[in-house]
């Protein structure tokens, strides 16, 4: 079982930072580079169904939550994977769940970590986290997430 | 890392496939296996429910038996039981301390070669088991599975 490339996709939120002990241990496990994906959902796909408006506004949003998503990152990877496991940071605006299935093909993932849950929690188990588990072509492992 | 694995089995052929990959992972991090096959609610008396768990025993024995001599691997446990499937793989990670818990996505996942590796909505067990478990669940996808047509 050669496991060189994990993929951690992450909302950035407290849930998802529950996941990071069984991460790290796998990656230095297996000697594995960690990739963290953090997906920004692209406001700009709502503007057919709603007629013309000015598009710079949403471009200025999705900007500042690229902003703030590589800050928190950095702030995430450094308290958590600096000392144990080599890293990349990774960006991407658009489905989250789709992002991660093309991050999995295109960057010849081996494994998956995710927590069950995301950050809005609605639903016992987070959309993404099932369309990820139920598509992906690699094993995916699934932390549950404190009640 | 892993050092209590329990791989749950519905017997299919799939599953077959996701122990090959749980033989690797046990072999690799040393660790005790446990294997659970659950019958689900019988609605039987207690000497027909006692005969078709010895029964499933037997058959998990015959079709495990021979890849577990192969791998050289004596630290493992058989467990089958009736009852609630979601509830009993639970229960048994929470006794027995398990670390992970390894599964396929469903039991009705594509298999021959050829067929698309798509699976439809994840089954329920492996999602309400995600749900429910105390510890990890790591999911093995039927891409794996050799000779299956990759997107």
């Amino acid at each position: 079982m050669e496991i060189k490339k994990i993929l951690w996709p992450t909302d950035l939120s407290k849930c998802s930072e529950e996941s990071m002990p069984q991460l790290t241990s796998l990656a230095e496990k297996y000697g594995a580079t960690v990739y963290v994906l953090y997906v920004a959902e692209d406001l700009a796909h709502h503007k057919s169904w709603y007629g013309d408006f000015d598009l710079s506004h949403i471009n200025k949003i999705v900007e500042w939550e690229k902003e703030k998503a590589t800050e928190r990152q950095q702030e995430i990877c450094q308290k958590h994977l600096e000392d144990c496991a080599p890293f990349r940071r990774h960006i991407a605006v658009g489905d989250p769940a789709k992002k991660i299935l093309d991050f999995i093909g295109k960057e010849g993932i081996d494994m998956v970590v995710m927590c069950r849950k995301g950050e809005k929690g609605n639903f016992d188990m987070g959309g993404v986290a099932q369309k990820v588990v139920s598509n992906s072509p690699v094993p995916v492992v699934m932390i549950p997430s404190a009640p | 890392m892993y050092k209590r694995i329990l791989f749950s089995t519905c017997m299919t052929e799939y599953c077959g496939h996701v122990f090959t990959f749980v033989l690797n992972m046990a072999k690799e991090n040393n660790a005790k296996l446990w294997i659970y096959h659950g019958l689900g609610r019988l609605n039987l008396n207690e000497e027909e429910t006692n005969r078709k768990i010895a029964e499933a025993e037997a058959h998990v024995k015959e079709v495990y038996g021979n890849k577990l001599v192969d791998k050289a691997l004596d630290d493992y446990m058989i467990n089958v039981s009736d009852g609630d499937i979601v509830s009993e793989i639970t229960k048994l990670a929470r006794n027995a301390k398990i670390d992970v818990i390894v599964m396929g996505t469903a039991t009705k996942s594509p298999i021959a070669a050829g067929e698309d590796i798509r699976v439809g909505p994840l089954g329920q067990v492996t999602t309400n088991t995600i749900l429910w478990s105390p510890c990890p669940v790591l999911v093995v996808p039927p891409a794996l599975v050799p000779g299956l047509t990759r997107r």
